[in-house]
């Protein structure tokens, strides 16, 4: 007995050893939450690693990818709060300058099918380059993040982890974050669990989801709470920024001031709300949606003339939208800093 | 890493070694005026103005060879083509007959699917500068220099070249017939590019839009293979 132990033992420790070697990265899979929609991201492209996701992680928490060496993206999308920026109406970005946009939460990203509010991006991938290469925001050029990354001792050792060697490149940089990014699932909200048949609404909360299903869920559709279209929602434009939207990226008059419909998971965090961040609190949303619709040739059929809610629906509607806030996916240490 | 860093000498020894009888290559060769081009030097465009060009670089892919109309040798791949390095400017195809060859085709920029499908490594990889970082895309050809007439800061010109969505599709297909008897190679002369604009009313092009389209047409008349 005490032999074969031995043997099994030895068996186990060259096993150990040829795998340590070798060093392939260990295959994730993507947790699909039941019932939800097949991921938009092409996982064949990039296939999710331990390693992929622990360098992502990594470079999501350092502001090496600044130019200041003090922003990191984690400064703009903070894990506690839904990955975003509290009570920022628009972004900080290095040198204390100011952007133009509110910070946006982020979650579910790999269902996504455009990214920012005007959608100016086309893929997960893509996206980081913006914040990176922005003067406002993290003030650096990917070529020389990448060659900052090479110099130190830490980052080759975990793209070869990642990457099966230690060559440091964009593709890879985009890639690793795209890796940890997709692993931002939000999926254990109240919401969800009513939905799954383990716990119940409130009669306040059961009245406030009707409202919503009858006047909301035509643009944040379930179970992402987006329907990933681009819409027109009343907003009066802007009188600092003049943003027009989608309109910049596809030079299109159909699509002057729509923004992306954003996802309303965890909306308890992202306050001020919309691209600009205008209103403070959920009631103001409310408010408008109810009370301040503002009529243009591009406004979404679905809002022309408001939604009429009294005060009191207004209370149940924000008691539903209470239970989308998901405290697992705030508090998840996988999620957060890694420490070590 | 020793291992890793022999074995890629090795491959490409045998590369360049085998370069000649393995493989059909196209060269891609900048001129100005019919002359040779320097970059960073003052060169002359038709009309007497006088530029100097600090970058040019482009990306052609989908290049094929063709014989009778058919297509005889290709590679899907997207390849930068840089002024400023040389070894960009040979492209290696899959060897077919030199003498049965009689046009060739390649799309100068980067095809759609390419600007949809995330991020990519080589020529393509976003470390090259060759991808705007305000809007997906990537820029299918990019020619900056100064020249007195431009009213800009530094009286630069940037002209960069994009754009995959319609109506404002960048990338454009070149097809040129291939003269006998001569190796595979592609003029492109920057000064036809700069000649077809304004310089004192033009120096800026840095989005997708009508005007980008319209100088990657004039950008796909610069490549010539006659004599
Ligand atoms: C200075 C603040 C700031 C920093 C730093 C920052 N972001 Fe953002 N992020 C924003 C803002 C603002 C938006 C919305 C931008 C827009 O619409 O133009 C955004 C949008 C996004 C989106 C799109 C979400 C969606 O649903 O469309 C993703 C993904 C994202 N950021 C990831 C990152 C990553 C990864 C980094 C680090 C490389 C990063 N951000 C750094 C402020 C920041
Ligand atoms: C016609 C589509 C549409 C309908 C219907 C709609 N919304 Fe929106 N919603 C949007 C768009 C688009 C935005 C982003 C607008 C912007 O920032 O410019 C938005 C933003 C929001 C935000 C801000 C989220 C954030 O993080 O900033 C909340 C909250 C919200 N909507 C709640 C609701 C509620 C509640 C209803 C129903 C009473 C509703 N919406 C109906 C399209 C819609």
């Amino acid at each position: 007995m005490r032999v074969r132990g031995g043997i099994v033992g030895a068996g186990l420790a060259a096993f150990v050893l040829v795998a340590a070697t070798i060093r392939t990265p260990t295959p994730v899979t993507l947790k699909v939450p039941a019932g939800w929609p097949a991921i938009t991201y092409d996982l064949e492209e990039n296939p999710l690693t331990a390693e992929g996701i622990a360098l992502g992680r990594r470079l999501f928490y350092d502001p090496i990818l600044s130019s200041d060496s003090i922003v990191s993206c984690s400064s703009c999308h903070l894990s506690y709060t839904a990955f975003t920026h509290v009570d920022h109406a628009v972004s900080h970005g290095v040198n204390d300058r100011i952007g133009t946009r509110n910070s946006m939460a982020l979650s579910n990203l790999a269902w996504s099918k455009t990214f920012m509010w005007d959608g100016a991006m086309n893929h997960l991938d893509m996206q980081a380059l913006a914040p990176i290469n922005h003067p406002d925001e993290m003030g650096e050029e990917t070529a020389h993040v990448v060659a900052k990354l090479q110099r130190t001792t830490m980052y080759p050792k975990l793209f070869e982890a990642a990457f099966g060697d230690g060559r440091i490149t964009g593709e890879r940089l985009l890639k690793a974050l795209s890796q940890f990014e997709m692993t931002l699932i939000s999926a254990n909200t109240k919401y969800d669990r009513v939905m799954a048949g383990s716990e119940a609404f409130t009669d306040q909360e059961s009245v406030g989801y009707e409202l919503f299903r009858t006047h909301c869920s035509s643009c944040h559709s379930e179970p992402l709470f987006t329907t990933g279209e681009f819409a027109n929602n009343g907003l009066s434009l802007d009188t600092v920024h003049q943003d027009m939207g989608r309109m910049k990226i596809s030079g299109d008059l159909k699509d002057e001031r729509l923004f992306k419909i954003p996802s309303l998971r965890n909306v308890e965090f992202s306050f001020p709300y919309m691209h600009d961040g205008r209103f403070k609190t959920l009631r103001n949303v409310l408010d408008h949606y109810a009370e301040g619709i503002e009529t243009s040739p591009t406004l979404s059929p679905a809002l022309r003339g408001g939604i009429p809610l009294t005060k009191n629906e207004r209370t149940d509607l924000y008691a539903f939208l209470l239970t989308l806030t998901d405290k697992e996916f705030c508090f998840d240490p996988q999620h957060a800093y890694p420490r070590e | 890493m020793l291992h890793a860093w022999a074995t890629t000498l090795f491959i490409a020894f045998a590369y360049c070694a085998g370069a000649q009888t393995s493989a059909s290559v196209v060269r891609f060769t900048p001129s100005f005026n019919g002359q040779p081009f320097v970059l960073e030097d003052q060169q002359v465009l038709s009309d007497g103005t006088e530029v100097s060009v600090t970058q040019f670089r482009f990306y052609v892919s989908h290049l094929a060879l063709f014989a009778n109309g058919r297509a005889v040798s290709s590679d899907t791949a997207s390849h930068l083509i840089d002024a400023s390095n040389r070894s960009s400017w040979e492209l290696a195809l899959p060897l077919v007959e030199r003498e049965s060859v009689d046009s060739i085709r390649f799309l100068l920029g980067v095809d759609s699917i390419t600007n949809v499908s995330g991020v990519h490594g080589g020529g393509l990889d976003p470390t090259t500068g060759m991808y705007w970082t305000w809007n997906s895309g990537y820029i299918n050809l990019k020619l900056e220099g100064e020249c007195a007439k431009c009213t800009t800061k530094g009286n630069m010109f940037q002209f960069h070249l994009g754009g995959f969505l319609p109506p404002h599709f960048n990338a454009q297909w070149v097809g040129l017939a291939v003269p006998k008897d001569v190796p595979l190679d592609v003029q492109v002369d920057v000064a036809r590019l700069l000649d077809g604009v304004d310089l004192a009313v033009e120096c800026t092009v840095m989005s997708p839009s009508d005007n980008a389209v319209r100088l990657a047409r004039i950008a796909a008349a610069c490549f010539t293979m006659d004599r």
